[in-house]
């Protein structure tokens, strides 16, 4: 036993004389020789990457559009650094290297809601500004922390559009007044499908909708038969679907060998928006409504830039954006490049105190959205997701008007 | 040639480079590092009571960890309950999940216990998810950023570092009280041959149950240091099989049924992990591929973990010094039965 000591002694000693090496080694990352050094967060390995690195390509062409144009704040560069934040605890530990190895004071991310929590705890305790340019759990913003502003709209605006369309197109298009309009839930049991799909029935009940059944599911679950069966007894007029890719398939499936129709299905982005789901479901999501993020069919007077935006992309990574995430990432880090640009530097609080006087009005953006942040949360006000329709194979924005290019299209059954 | 050192001498030497680390490691990138190798050690440590000692393979441990950090912080978040209490409620919770895990399931052995501690694990977490009106389900609990003594919240890292040193030291002290009294002993008999334990008379079920509690109250008391140190979990980061699966690894790389494995593997694994991760910034996944061909290379070569490597190594330089021969007080475990 005892001389086992030695060994571990040395490998200790080794270790920790690396580490005290590291801590005094870097100095003054930002500020010097004319570079602003930004952190990204997103997870770009594991089970989340495809997404996740689909959003930092839009926070990572911002920064190479600022550059290339001559950079921000009288010709300095952005500098990205990234981190690879597969969960919770990879972001902790990476944004502790961002914020401690590289020095840096100004952090964006990240997709995943669990991956942006424990991030920006990591920040907010070292006094470090966190920008959420794409995670959607409304606690984010909730907790009013200091140091944490988000460019995008939070889950319970995805609800808010729900009941809105239901309100305003639903109702007209099926001739039925709001009390007798029956509504159904079907969604996947994690953060993204509870977050929404509760909201959204508190919200129904509050304007009079009749909520007429609630169906929680593990999007792991091979057999939404169940579920489907559950529906079809309710038969409800709307059904709102929160779904990941897998279950979203399942689900439209099992819908259709066991014969339940709804006269308006609704998605809530996930599963319904990829065109994974479009090559699985053929002819049969046609019709289908989806309501997400801004995608790329969409009015181009609302969202002046989007072409522009997607030349850079194509040119940069030689293929066409695969989802609409990056579009939103994209717009959320030219606010905070804006907001860089005003101050000149990254002090965190210089920035936030910034960040929350900057304001955009709707159709200004890239996304359509608007921007004035809420002084007390952070959150950007004037953002919100659209409602989206499958029609002949693409994915066409369809509510509100102003960036609709199409009509929704609801059969009166 | 390197003047070895006493078993005594060690430990002193160990404990001070612990407890002068946060001070000379001041970088908080480093010193996360630090605290994640001491909460490691302290979860592997607890698993090697039940694990390592008593040779009952749990990969339900996780089960433990989450409750540890649901039960305090649902104290600390509905009624105030400062975690300091929540570390002795957790442990006693903890507990009482471990024993009415522990009475069907040490009915069982080999590879029917193990799938039994990981149905469990599975089972708690859709329960996590199914009552989300007490535990916020999938959303997961945050808790705010409060910083007081009180709150067990911290602005400074090395304040942590301490809270989990203690614990550490704690979970040490425990296994050289089971590795030195009759305890240890027994456990050991249970895990080389059960039926023949039986037969000299050691109450097995008594013993495996005595290593269940230790084991899984010790595990629940992380969890609470983990929830307070993160403030933000969910049911898939605490209840994950990969989290059992990676304290059990960290155990068995290091040497089971040894008081000092599971700090080894610790001291080996979590930084292996953590700057493998920083050193790939611009490669996504080659962290994986390089700590999943070590983990395979450690495996395969060293089945018995590190530890017993290490040890015969000094043995193996005294037999050239042909003097002062001792017998070693350490053992091999075969885990592959």
């Amino acid at each position: 036993m005892k001389k086992v000591a030695s060994v571990i002694m040395v490998g200790f000693l080794l270790l920790l004389s690396a580490c005290s090496g590291g801590a005094s080694g870097d100095g003054e990352g930002s500020g010097k020789s004319g570079t602003l050094k930004v952190g990204a967060l997103y997870p770009l390995s594991g089970g989340l990457a495809l997404l996740g690195e689909e959003s930092f390509r839009g926070a990572e062409l911002a920064i190479e559009e600022a550059n290339k144009n001559g950079g921000i704040a009288g010709g300095k560069k952005i500098e990205l650094v990234k981190g690879d934040a597969v969960d919770a605890d990879a972001a902790q530990a990476e944004a502790n290297r961002l914020i401690n190895q590289e020095n840096i004071k100004t952090i964006v991310g990240s997709y995943s809601s669990s991956i942006a929590f424990a991030a920006s705890e990591v920040a907010e305790r070292s006094g470090v500004l966190y920008w959420e340019l794409g995670a959607v759990s409304d606690t984010i913003t909730d907790r009013k922390y200091k140091y944490v502003v988000r460019t995008n709209p939070p889950a319970s605006y995805f609800s808010k559009v729900h009941v809105d369309f239901i309100k305003e197109i639903v109702t007209k298009k099926l001739g039925k007044e709001l009390g007798d309009i029956k509504v159904g839930l079907a969604y996947e049991d994690s953060t993204y499908g509870t977050t929404i799909a509760d909201e959204a029935a508190k919200l129904a009940k509050k304007e009079g909708i009749n909520v007429v059944t609630k169906q929680a599911y593990s999007a792991a679950s091979n057999d939404l038969s169940s579920v489907v069966l559950n529906l079809k007894k309710a038969a409800p007029d709307v059904l709102i679907a929160v779904s990941y890719l897998n279950d979203a398939v399942l689900l439209a499936r099992q819908s259709e060998e066991l014969g339940l129709k709804v006269p308006v299905f609704v998605g809530s982005g996930g599963g319904h928006t990829m065109t994974d789901f479009e090559d699985a479901m053929g002819e049969k999501a046609n019709g289908i409504l989806n309501i997400d993020f801004p995608q790329y069919q969409i009015n181009r007077e609302a969202t002046p830039g989007i072409e522009e935006f997607m030349a850079l992309y194509k040119e940069k990574y030689g293929e066409d954006p695969r989802s609409g995430h990056s579009l939103t990432n994209y717009m959320g880090m030219k606010i905070v490049l804006d907001v860089m640009d005003k101050v000149g530097e990254v002090d965190p609080d210089k920035l936030k105190e910034e960040a929350l006087k900057y304001t955009a009005d709707p159709g200004s953006t890239v996304t359509g959205w608007g921007v004035e942040f809420d002084q007390d949360t952070g959150q950007n006000k004037l953002g919100q997701p659209y409602v989206h329709q499958w029609l002949n194979g693409e994915l066409k924005t369809v509510w509100p008007e102003n960036v609709a290019v199409e009509e929704p299209q609801i059969a009166n059954k | 040639m390197m003047q070895l050192l006493s078993k005594q001498k060690f430990l002193f030497l160990f404990g001070i480079l612990l407890v002068v680390t946060p001070f000379v490691v001041t970088n908080r990138f480093y010193l996360n590092i630090f605290i994640l190798i001491l909460l490691y050690a302290t979860i592997a440590g607890s698993w090697n009571i039940l694990g390592g000692y008593g040779g009952q393979l749990s990969l339900g441990h996780a089960i433990f960890f989450g409750i540890g950090a649901y039960t305090s912080t649902l104290l600390y978040l509905n009624f105030g309950v400062s975690p300091w209490l929540g570390f002795i409620i957790a442990a006693v919770i903890s507990i009482v999940v471990g024993i009415l895990i522990g009475w069907p399931a040490f009915r069982l052995r080999g590879t029917y216990f193990t799938l039994t501690t990981i149905a469990f694990a599975e089972v708690i977490r859709h329960l996590t998810l199914y009552f989300r009106d007490v535990t916020k389900g999938a959303i997961g609990v945050n808790i705010r950023f409060e910083p007081s003594f009180a709150n067990l919240i911290f602005r400074e890292y090395s304040a942590y570092y301490f809270v989990v040193l203690v614990l550490f030291v704690i979970s040490i002290a425990i296994a050289i009280w089971v590795d030195k009294t009759k305890v240890g002993y027994y456990l050991k008999a249970i895990r080389e041959d059960e039926d023949g334990a039986e037969t000299l008379g050691i109450h097995v079920t008594k013993y495996k149950m005595i290593a269940m509690v230790i084991s899984a109250g010790m595990t629940g008391i992380a969890g609470v240091f983990y929830a307070q140190y993160m403030l933000f979990f969910e049911p898939i980061s605490v209840f994950n099989m990969n989290f059992s699966i990676e304290i059990a690894l960290i155990a068995i790389i290091g040497g089971v049924g040894t008081v000092f494995g599971p700090v080894l593997g610790a001291f080996i694994i979590i930084p292996l992990n953590e700057l493998l991760r920083s050193s790939f910034p611009s490669l996504s996944g080659m962290n994986y591929l390089i700590y999943g061909v070590v983990l395979i290379l450690i495996v395969s070569f060293l089945p018995n973990g590190l530890l017993p490597i290490l040890k015969s190594i000094p043995k193996k330089l005294k037999g050239l010094n042909k003097k002062n021969i001792k017998v070693e007080d350490g053992e091999k475990v075969d885990y592959s039965g």
